[in-house]
């Protein structure tokens, strides 16, 4: 019993420290690939090939001056940056990643909460960390941030149409909000040869929730809010050591929040490709006994899903090194006048095959 | 009132997005490429150029004089005026020396008029660009500093 409640208590804890230890990582994968795809070396001077840098920004970001801007806002500008970074983690304690089982007795959840309409609670927190960035921009009393923070707020505001389309599709063709249930789902093969991934599928969803995914996330090629070069740092400028420090984990905590639905809706969740988990757990029941072959499988398949959204993360990172970044006009037609048509058409369509087959 | 700009016809390989992919082609290529082009300072110099313009320094003759005569040459022409000069006489009546030679490095800007204007060979620029000093005095160079003994 108490065991239990410790596992209860200890899953999530594992869970919090494997996502800021990525999330501390990925800012050296970012530079690290960066600096290879431009021939250049990234970090190197902390420890070998630099693999202790974040540790340094840590310590960098700790011992740093604080500074408050002289605005009347005060409470709102140290407020900001936490809402955003809330909003965000609260968002990720819906994902599951991996396949629940029981061993000895004791039920052992691969997830943080185990909600039922896991779908809506992702979107509806991800929507809040609107708030943190217009009131982050606004209470900073400069004019680089304001800008920055309006372009942002319209940019990340105009993207949730066409990413709250991309998931209504995607809970008709599963018929579920349940996230464990979307990924189990994709077991099994379609026609025969493709597994029966949420990509295969559906292929239009997929491409405008990557692309919607990419602008929610501020990330290049939809960055004009936070770019460097332009707006100095955009909404981030008046912000130094610790709040900006979480303005950045809550800019990759979003990634690996959109990344982990990428991987949940999309690419099969995670589960092999044309191997059931139940077959694989009969194939270690073979070998050890029933209880340690599910705790295997449990293990193994989180390891799947680790690797499959460290790849859509690569994705992410590739994707920032190689393309320009577009001009805010451009940002909102392609949303406007693209995603967000071409969205609807297929919710339509989806909605009419599915009353087709079903009805 | 909005201009509408002509622009060019998009080809089916661009409404298809090839050019995207062949530019993660490529950036993904140098990714696995694993070649760099940096020079990982300090462990790794880059080579000067022949006549580089470092730190200066006085050269002396075969008999262990210091070549400058203390013709002011180099002070006359130097452009932020860095370079001061006391002479004195010597035992020879057609050559002087100098007491105290001083180049103020903080002020130097390292164009080599200097050099150029010297008659006698005595002034030259070496190949030293990465001095570093914890007072600013240090980086003022008398006589004692300049002086180069070999060549």
């Amino acid at each position: 019993m108490v065991v239990q409640y410790i596992v209860y208590l200890g899953v999530p804890l594992i869970f919090l420290a494997v996502v800021f230890t990525i999330v501390a990582y990925l800012s050296y994968v970012e530079r690290k690939m960066g600096a290879f795809m431009q021939i250049r070396v990234g970090p190197n001077r902390a420890g070998p090939w630099g693999i202790l840098q974040p540790i340094a920004d840590a310590i960098k970001f700790l011992f740093k001056e604080d500074v408050i801007v002289d605005t009347k806002d005060k409470a709102l500008y140290v407020f900001a940056p936490a809402i955003i970074f809330i909003a965000t983690f609260v968002a990720l304690a819906a994902l599951p990643f991996g396949m629940s089982f029981s061993f000895m007795g004791i039920n052992v959840e691969m997830n943080v909460v185990n909600i039922s309409v896991g779908v809506l609670f992702v979107v509806a927190f991800s929507g809040i960390a609107v708030y943190g960035i217009v009131l982050g921009g606004w209470a900073s009393g400069s004019k680089y941030p304001l800008l920055g923070a309006m372009r942002s707020a319209a940019q990340v505001l105009s993207y949730e149409v066409p990413l709250t389309l991309t998931i209504a599709i995607m809970v008709l063709t599963y018929n579920t909000f349940d996230l464990t249930k979307i990924a189990d789902l994709q077991q099994g093969t379609l026609l025969g040869f493709l597994p029966r991934w949420g990509v295969f599928l559906q292929p239009v969803a997929f491409l405008v929730f990557i692309a919607s995914a990419f602008a929610e996330a501020n990330r290049i090629p939809f960055d004009l809010p936070e770019e460097e070069s332009v707006l100095v740092s955009g909404y981030h400028t008046e912000y130094s050591s610790m709040k900006f420090a979480m303005l950045f984990m809550a800019e990759y905590g979003h990634m690996i929040l959109a990344s982990g639905l990428i991987v949940l809706f999309f690419l099969g969740g995670w589960h092999l490709p044309y191997i059931n988990a139940s077959s694989i757990v009969s194939a270690f029941a073979a070998i050890i006994p029933a209880d340690w072959a599910r705790l295997v499988t449990a293990l193994l398949l989180f390891g799947v899903f680790f690797v499959k959204v460290c790849a859509v993360l690569f994705v992410y990172v590739w994707a920032r090194w190689t393309f320009p970044r577009f001009r805010f006009d451009q940002l909102m037609s392609i949303c406007w006048k693209v995603l967000v048509p071409v969205s609807m058409v297929d919710l339509v369509i989806t909605a009419g095959v599915i009353t087709w087959l079903y009805a | 009132m909005a201009i509408r700009v002509k622009e060019p016809a998009r080809g089916v390989k661009n409404r298809l997005y090839v050019e995207l992919l062949q530019g993660m082609w490529f950036t993904l290529k140098k990714l696995l490429g694993w070649t760099d082009v940096t020079i990982e300072y300090p462990e790794e110099k880059r080579v000067v150029y022949p006549r580089f313009r470092g730190k200066h320094a006085l050269t002396v003759d075969d008999n262990g004089r210091l070549r400058c005569l203390a013709c002011y040459c180099c002070a006359r022409v130097c452009p932020p005026k860095c370079i001061r000069i006391v002479a004195k006489e010597t035992d020879d009546p057609m050559e002087k020396m100098p007491e105290s030679y001083e180049i103020d490095l903080l002020r130097c800007a390292f164009c080599g008029l200097c050099v150029e204007a010297c008659p006698c060979g005595a002034l030259i620029m070496t190949e030293d660009y990465d001095f570093t000093a914890f007072s600013r005095e240090e980086l003022v160079m008398n006589i004692e500093k300049l002086r180069m003994d070999k060549r």
